[in-house]
């Protein structure tokens, strides 16, 4: 059998695995959770991920080139963006794959594979720097969104500007402040 | 070939303890300590804030100080131990419904995948159970016997600094949006397990900043902001300017008038906020097509009560000056804006602490004649239900297509949804003032609705990360139905919705705008002696005017 064809063979078992290893970066008990529920709107991140590392699967293991990146991966990559991630955590997981083929196919299959399996390596390499890519766009996003929201003045809720709060204030400046606003 | 490098090389670079909790699997729950980094954690209380919120209630908020959550020296009086113990007990007395939520739970797992948080962050200690279970093993340990006997094996433990710390960071990661009680067989209300776990740590001064200040506005001006009188006026006045430039109207809001037969009050958001002053002047043309006769009120220029996330006496204070001022102006009855968790308050707890509001008269509107029998106590309208009344009687004048534009969903806001029933109204309005209004998924809307993940005094800049993750559930749904129908509308009935979910989308769902629903009723209401529409409320050119 081809190389092409032990990876295609054994894709779901590789995948399961991957998605598994993945996964486990969470608490234990998340890591079962996001595995187990298959309703896509209960367990987005599970649903995410799966369907996202799936997609990707065949993109990497196929002759095809590199195609669009699968949304589910996208948004996956997005949440790790905004959790409690290092950004090396955060992408981290493309490389899980690796030891997850050596397992898998064991290094026999992959040395026998030689210089397809270097160009398999380096895919996985190549996924991995996009990711790094997508995952600076995200946090680039998020502070964006934060600028917005500043912006928009949310803030001063909470930032002293209530006039009437120096009434019994001690401070000089703040009693000025408050006469000017009187003399308005 | 099978050797230890496979081994190494399997140990996952993202297999490290979570920066947040530290989560190593293998660790019992109750020995991960909470870890507090910039990001997952709102700044604390201002010393002045404790200090005015103190002078009215004193001994609910502790001492006013400076303190560093990252730093291992709160600077907590000597014995807050036992003033937490002594909170815990006197609430325990006092509140009937704690003590059965302390007791009952059976830990069935019902709850433990319904919270957003957990989610978004797979956090076991965000498992509504678990979260509870935080104070519940206190409470074992405390005031039942088998806790005090059998110690761990009971599920009892001693309240120490960790645990302090662990209730912080996780009564803070619930916007007591109610979904887990939801599923709860028994019921348990774990927002109210959330309520008097922050009651209990506001006792010894543990606080966050974006709560105490908007309710210390609220309390001695009005509302959130601090917006003075003339302020809050002369910006409804340019928002009246931008009506005048849309639709030829001009529209002139009475304020503090006595003697009106209704007072209006919103969330102050919607006089200043964007796109919550959409939804403002959505409520001015309603007003104004019916000819309603109703005042604003610059001292009760507020709908959100923030007292509710501190304790129930500040939030009892702010929720009894809406009465106090629909008194003084001598109204018939209140009718309330689009607002989140002021409806919680109304529908939950103002009977019992400041009603019955027996000086007002059950609320009827005066063009349908239909009597509010559900706000016979309370004498406070929805806008919502106002509104669909007034549809259903076919007494506004409405054109639909002016709405086209938009391709709309609806995210029902957590507190009118699960603690009011608001389930119909806004729907029947939406079906009536737009034509292209799609449904999220089911298991995502109604009393299933996922919250925002801003609630509760969380919607603040320091912890933009936590909220995105937080909200992760809702916008996922969203994304569905934006890939499915193009949705280009997220409308919902809550300022704190409008604000937060606006970063949502712009974060996960980008092309997607936030509104109000009675926006979209001001879009599409046909005004006498209006000038042709060329625009939206908020100047965006109709369908067919793009040019």
């Amino acid at each position: 059998m081809t190389f092409q064809g032990k990876l295609a063979e054994k894709k779901s078992k590789i995948v399961a695995r991957w998605i598994e290893a993945v996964l486990a970066s969470y608490s234990a008990d998340g890591a079962s959770f996001f595995n187990r529920q298959k309703d896509r709107f209960a367990n987005p991140l599970g649903f995410a991920a799966k369907t996202g590392l799936t997609a990707i699967y065949d993109q990497l293991v196929g002759d095809a080139p590199a195609g669009e990146m699968p949304a589910e991966l996208a948004q996956f990559v997005k949440l790790r963006s905004v959790q409690t991630f290092t950004p090396s955590q955060a992408v981290g997981f493309v490389f899980q794959l690796k030891p997850v083929l050596v397992e898998q196919l064991g290094w026999e299959t992959l040395l026998a594979a030689g210089q397809e399996w270097s160009e398999l390596a380096a895919k996985i390499d190549r996924l991995a720097l996009k990711i790094f890519d997508l995952y600076v766009e995200d946090r680039e996003l998020l502070h964006e969104v934060k600028l917005s929201e500043y912006k928009k003045g949310n803030h001063v809720m909470a930032a002293g500007r209530c006039p009437s709060s120096a009434l019994g204030g001690n401070s000089q400046a703040e009693r000025v402040e408050l006469k000017v606003i009187r003399d308005c | 070939m099978a050797n230890k490098k496979v081994d190494e090389l399997g140990v996952s670079v993202a297999r490290e303890p979570s920066l947040m909790t530290g989560a190593i699997p293998t660790q019992d729950w109750w020995d991960i300590p909470a870890v507090f980094k910039p990001g997952n954690y709102c700044y604390p209380g201002k010393p002045e804030m404790v200090a005015y919120h103190s002078k009215s209630l004193p001994g609910k908020f502790g001492e006013p100080r400076v303190w560093d959550i990252e730093s291992d020296d709160w600077k907590l009086p000597e014995n807050w131990k036992e003033i937490i113990i002594n909170g815990f007990k006197e609430r325990l007395d006092k509140f009937r419904s704690l003590k059965i939520f302390m007791d009952c739970c059976v830990r069935c797992g019902a709850c433990a995948d319904k919270c957003h948080f957990f989610l978004g962050t797979g956090d076991p200690k965000n498992m509504p159970v678990l979260r509870a279970e935080l104070m519940r093993s206190i409470y074992r340990n405390e005031f039942t016997k088998a806790g005090k006997i059998l110690g761990k094996l009971a599920g009892a433990r001693e309240m120490t600094f960790g645990v302090l710390k662990e209730w912080f960071m996780y009564f803070y990661q619930c916007t007591e949006c109610r979904r887990c009680s939801v599923f709860c067989p028994y019921g348990i209300d774990t927002a109210e397990i959330t309520m008097i776990a922050r009651e209990l740590l506001h006792l010894v001064g543990v606080n966050t900043n974006w709560i105490l200040e908007p309710a210390a506005n609220s309390n001695r001006t009005g509302n959130h902001m601090g917006l003075q009188p003339h302020t809050l006026k002369e910006n409804a006045e340019y928002l009246c300017d931008d009506i005048e430039s849309i639709t030829g109207i001009r529209i002139t809001p009475s304020w503090n008038r006595k003697g009106a037969e209704v007072l209006f009050i919103t969330p102050s958001a919607d006089l200043f906020a964007d796109p919550g002053i959409y939804t403002f002047m959505g409520y001015l043309l309603l007003f104004e097509h019916i000819g309603l006769d109703y005042t604003l009120s610059t001292y009760a220029s507020e709908g959100g009560n923030f007292g509710l996330f501190t304790n129930n006496e500040l939030m009892k204070r702010l929720n009894a000056k809406m009465y106090a001022e629909a008194k003084r102006l001598g109204v018939k009855w209140i009718l309330g804006g689009e607002c989140g968790h002021m409806w919680r308050v109304l529908h939950q707890y103002m009977d019992t602490m400041n009603g019955p509001a027996d000086f007002l008269q059950v609320p009827k509107s005066p063009i349908t004649g239909t009597v509010f029998e559900n706000a016979a106590s309370t004498k406070m309208v929805h806008i919502s239900e106002f509104t669909a009344d007034l549809i259903r009687h076919g007494k506004l004048k409405i054109d639909p297509s002016r709405n086209n534009h938009r391709r709309v969903t609806f995210h029902d806001s957590c507190n009118p949804s699960r603690a009011m029933g608001l389930l119909e109204e806004p729907r029947q309005i939406l079906k009536s003032v737009v034509n292209n209004f799609y449904e999220m998924p089911e298991n995502t809307i109604r009393e299933y609705t996922f919250c925002c993940g801003s609630g509760t005094g969380l919607n603040t800049g320091e912890i933009m990360d936590l909220r995105m993750r937080a909200g992760l559930p809702r916008a996922n749904a969203v994304q569905f139905v934006k890939d499915k129908h193009d949705v280009n509308t997220l409308s919902c009935v809550c300022a704190i919705d409008r604000a937060t979910l606006t970063n949502l989308v712009d974060f996960w769902v980008p092309g997607t705008q936030v509104c109000g629903v009675s926006e979209l009723v001001g879009n599409a209401l046909i005004m006498d002696g209006e000038k042709e529409r060329e625009s939206g409320l908020r100047f965006e050119p109709l369908e067919g005017m793009e040019g």
